[in-house]
């Protein structure tokens, strides 16, 4: 009741300070040894981000599914944001139905590769049925086809010391995944959409499918993709093009 | 429980003011006394006190030697006991720990208010169930234009930012105020207050913007209490639940919250109502400050003492 300085008082905040300080440092070695601060981090704003970030990190296991839907809940409407690339490279591809697209894979890698899309449909696949809501706010739910990216990963062996891979598409909207995600078995090089080829607004011939983000993280139109562990040399250094205008590299929200 | 209003009685302590006994424990300012108890019934056809069914409590110190640099007496529930001769005290104080937490909630409000916004512009209509687009059914088309020049980037940064001190914030508050009974002294209604005729009265007090006089506006009544409880235990946890169940990472660890609500899109249309009823709350506590004495309140809530005879917003 009172606001007088006691000596409990006194004794209680000395205890609360020193606990809070070393409970910083504590928290920033555990953060740093277990991958939980995001490559955004900087600036007021990086604290949310790492607060939700690591929080999101300890509280998921690796193999926590999004939830998959029937096929009677596929959405009819699914609306596209953005034109496919316009460049010549991609109109090329596009023009020979994708016969000559090539995905190169290298980085920390023992086996750098490049995969046709008739190689990526051989693999095993993968056909789940998810919701994936727009950061704008609208929704819709889809059936997915694809190669799990851990196939390609274990299939080009990637190094102990990888942090991150980093997808390359046909226009500047590159993006990276903690390997948390990569690993991910939701996570597909999907080549398929509610049954039928990839149509190209959607991303053809072959996007990134991030079940457990939103929407802006399943990079369409993929070109390349580099596993790494460290992702300050590429772009502004902050992990993916998504910073760079404005929004959060980390968007599990 | 009982409500009742106190006369003289004894030479030294006088108490004024409805109070509810629930301990007979009495405080003073440092260190407690215990009171005997005596409780005597109105007598039949009393008037207005025995129409309001209270009883008449008499109280005696058992024991009042006061304890040095004490002033008043109060009672764990508020009520005031005073000393005679001695003006009215300045008893309920909001603590270091409900003015710090409100001032750092009321600023991290308006960063999640207006980045809510930012982000609501980029698709202002609401569905309900799983999914939801232009050229589906929505529920509301809210008359809001789509901006959809980037502002939500911007937007969903600060409205974590925010939300996360906001959630901080607001552990330190809820776990400091059931460790002090700050919620079941101060805020936790008593039955005989939850009755049809006391709220009445109180919605009429306040719809005749009549002020509380003494001693009755040294605590919270009904209304307030009620108000306050809802916006801590039902009105935050919900956005609280509504903002984690639109996230596919969390509901991939508990996909309870999201499918209780009925889909991602339901969620979403529940945190906006939720925040409409919250900015509802502000709107009306900001106008109650101002009705109340704008000053007095805002230096209480910044200060800590509250000046008698002024409501509490």
């Amino acid at each position: 009741m009172s606001d007088q300085l006691t000596r409990r008082k006194l004794i209680t905040s000395g205890l609360a300070v020193a606990a809070g300080v070393s409970g910083l440092a504590v928290a920033r070695r555990f953060a740093d040894r277990y991958a939980l601060i995001p490559p955004d981090y900087g600036g007021i704003f990086g604290v949310g981000e790492t607060l939700t970030y690591a929080s999101q990190r300890l509280l998921m296991s690796y193999h926590s599914l999004a939830r998959e839907f029937d096929r009677g809940q596929i959405s009819k409407v699914i609306p596209v944001n953005g034109p496919p690339p316009d460049n010549d490279a991609y109109q090329r591809l596009r023009a020979g139905d994708f016969r000559d697209w090539r995905l190169g894979v290298d980085g920390l890698v023992a086996r750098p590769s490049s995969f046709s899309l008739a190689d990526l449909k051989r693999f095993p696949s993968r056909t789940q049925i998810t919701h994936q809501a727009c950061e704008e706010g609208w929704s819709f739910i889809a059936e997915w086809t694809g190669v799990p990216l851990s196939y390609i990963l274990n299939f080009v062996g990637v190094s102990s010391q990888a942090k991150y891979v980093v997808f390359f598409p046909f226009d500047q909207s590159w993006d990276s995944l903690d390997m948390p995600d990569a690993w991910h078995p939701q996570t597909l090089l999907a080549y398929g959409m509610n049954g039928e080829d990839l149509p190209v607004p959607h991303g053809a011939p072959v996007r990134l499918r991030v079940a457990r983000q939103l929407g802006y993280k399943s990079v369409k139109y993929l070109a390349r993709i580099t596993v790494t562990d460290a992702l300050k040399n590429i772009g502004k250094g902050w992990g993916s093009y998504s910073p760079e205008v404005g929004y959060s590299w980390y968007a599990g929200i | 429980m009982l409500e009742f209003r106190l006369a003289q009685l004894c030479t030294k302590i006088r108490l004024t003011g409805p109070c509810r006994l629930r301990r007979f424990l009495f405080q003073w300012e440092k260190g407690f006394v215990g009171l005997e108890q005596f409780i005597v019934p109105l007598a039949k056809g009393d008037g207005r006190e025995a129409a309001a069914g209270r009883s008449q409590v008499l109280l005696k110190l058992t024991s009042c030697a006061k304890p040095a640099g004490s002033r008043y007496l109060f009672n764990p529930c508020g009520a005031i006991m005073y000393e005679k001769n001695q003006r009215p005290p300045v008893a309920l104080k909001h603590s270091v720990v409900v003015r710090v937490t409100h001032w750092i909630t009321a600023i991290s409000f308006v960063g999640l208010l207006v980045s809510g916004i930012a982000i609501l512009l980029a698709h202002p209509r609401l569905y309900w169930g799983e999914t939801g687009a232009v050229g589906t059914d929505s529920l509301i088309d809210l008359p809001l234009p789509f901006v959809l020049t980037g502002q939500s980037g911007w937007g969903r940064y600060l409205h974590f930012l925010s939300a996360w001190v906001t959630l901080l914030t607001g552990l330190v508050y809820v776990l400091s105020g059931l460790l002090t009974e700050h919620f079941r002294k101060d805020l936790l209604p008593a039955k005989v207050d939850l009755s049809l005729r006391s709220v009445v009265h109180a919605i009429s007090n306040h719809l005749h913007l009549r002020r509380p006089g003494g001693d009755e506006s040294l605590q919270y009544n009904v209304l307030q209490r009620l108000t306050y409880l809802s916006v801590v235990f039902v009105l935050f946890p919900l956005m609280i639940w509504t903002g984690l169940a639109m996230s596919p990472a969390i509901t991939s660890v508990v996909p309870m919250l999201v499918t209780l609500l009925g889909g991602q899109q339901s969620a979403r249309t529940i945190h906006f109502f939720a925040a409409g009823a919250l900015v509802l709350f502000l709107v009306v506590h900001i106008a109650m400050v101002c009705l109340a004495g704008f000053r007095s309140r805002v230096g209480a809530m910044i200060r800590g003492n509250a000046a008698v005879r002024k409501e509490h917003a």
